[in-house]
C-alpha cells in the first residue's frame, strides 16, 4: 500500500507533480483533485490516526481535512507541497475533533454490510484485527504513534518522517524502535508498566 | 529494520479497494457541493454588490425630496385666541378683532346667527 509518490522525492513515475495537480484542481478539473486525495490519502490518514486513535474518526477527519484542504486551495502558498500543507489541515482537524470529545467508537455500518457473504469472514476477521491494533496502538504516545504508522503503514523513509515532524532522523528512529517494542507487548497482551514517550 | 516492521494493514482503508473507492468519491463529491455552495454565496454578494450604486442613488434622490420638502415649513393655522373663545365671541368676529378687518353689517348679523341660530329664529 505505498502511496503513489512520497512528496519531495524523486519519481520516475509519469504522474503529475502536486503542484499541476492543485492548479488543474484550481481550475475546476475534479479528476486531478480525485489524484491528490488518492496520493496524500495514506500520510493524512497515518497523521490523522496518530492523534485519534480510532480509524473510523481518522477517516472522518481525513474526509473533513481534503474538503478544508480543497476550499482553501488557493492558499496553498507552495502548490509543490501540498501534501505537507494538508498534513497539517488534517493534524488540526484531528486535534479539533479530539477535543470536542466527538471520538466514535461504533464500527460503521457499512464495513459490515458491504461485504459479500464470501468475503464476510475475511472482513470479521480483517475487523477484530483491526480492533486489537488500535487497542494497541492506544498505549503509544501520539508522536510513536505517528512516526510507527507512517513508516510501517506508509512505508515513508526516516529522512522524510523527520521532515514532515520537525525532529531529527536520529529521533525518528528512537521512537519507531520504541514504538515497535511498545506495540508487540501490548499485542501480545503484557501490561506495559511504562506507557510515557521516550 | 524491515524484518522487524509490524503489519499495520488492518488498519488501512486502502485494504478494502471498494471501500476505498466510496471513501475517495466521498471526498470528491463533498469538495464539489462545497465549492458550489460557496460559488452561490459569492454571486449573490456580487449581484447586491451590482444593486448597491442604483440603491445608494435612489436613497440620495428620496433624501434630497426629502430635504427639499422639511427645508419649506407649512404655514401653520393662526392661533385663536382661548379667551375670545371663552367669552364666546364667534370664531369670525375674533378674526376681524386680531385682524383689524371692517365686516359689513351684514357679515356681522351672520356672523352672530351662526353662534346662537335659536335665539334669532324665535324673534
Amino acid at each position: 500500500m505505498r502511496p503513489l509518490g512520497l512528496e519531495g522525492t524523486a519519481s520516475a513515475s509519469p504522474q503529475p507533480e502536486d503542484a499541476e495537480l492543485v492548479a488543474r484542481t484550481l481550475a475546476g478539473d475534479a479528476a486531478a483533485f480525485e489524484l491528490l486525495v488518492r496520493r496524500h490519502y495514506g500520510g493524512a490518514y497515518a497523521v490523522a490516526l496518530a492523534v485519534l486513535g480510532v480509524r473510523a474518526d481518522a477517516e472522518d477527519a481525513c474526509h473533513d481535512g481534503f474538503v478544508q484542504a480543497a476550499a482553501h486551495l488557493g492558499e496553498c502558498r507552495h502548490p509543490g507541497r501540498f501534501g505537507a500543507w494538508l498534513r497539517t489541515i488534517v493534524r488540526n482537524q484531528a486535534r479539533n475533533a479530539m477535543a470536542k470529545q466527538s471520538v466514535r467508537r461504533a464500527e460503521p455500518l457499512e464495513e459490515w454490510t458491504a461485504a459479500g457473504d464470501a468475503d464476510a469472514h475475511r472482513t470479521v476477521e480483517r475487523a477484530e484485527l483491526a480492533r486489537r491494533l488500535e487497542t494497541a496502538l492506544a498505549v503509544l504516545a501520539p508522536t510513536q504513534r505517528e512516526v510507527l504508522l507512517l513508516h510501517d503503514l506508509e512505508d515513508w523513509p526516516h529522512e522524510e518522517i523527520a521532515r514532515s515532524l520537525g525532529i531529527s532522523v536520529v529521533m525518528s528512529r528512537q521512537h519507531l524502535f520504541q514504538a515497535r517494542r511498545r506495540l508487540r507487548t501490548a499485542l501480545s497482551g503484557v501490561r506495559l508498566e511504562d506507557t510515557h514517550d521516550t | 529494520m524491515t524484518r522487524d516492521r509490524v503489519d499495520l494493514s488492518p488498519l488501512d482503508p486502502r485494504g478494502d479497494p471498494p471501500r476505498f473507492d466510496r471513501l475517495v468519491r466521498a471526498i470528491v463529491q463533498d469538495a464539489h457541493v462545497d465549492a458550489q455552495r460557496r460559488s452561490t454565496a459569492t454571486a449573490i454578494l456580487v449581484e447586491l454588490a451590482r444593486w448597491t450604486r442604483p440603491a445608494l442613488a435612489a436613497a440620495a434622490v428620496v433624501a434630497i425630496a426629502a430635504a427639499g420638502t422639511l427645508m419649506y415649513p407649512r404655514p401653520q393655522p393662526a392661533p385663536r385666541d382661548a379667551g375670545l373663545d371663552e367669552a364666546g365671541i364667534p370664531v369670525a368676529i375674533a378674526e376681524w378683532a386680531r385682524t383689524g378687518g371692517h365686516p359689513s353689517a351684514l357679515e356681522l348679523v351672520a356672523a352672530f346667527r351662526a353662534v346662537a341660530p335659536g335665539d334669532t329664529a324665535g324673534r
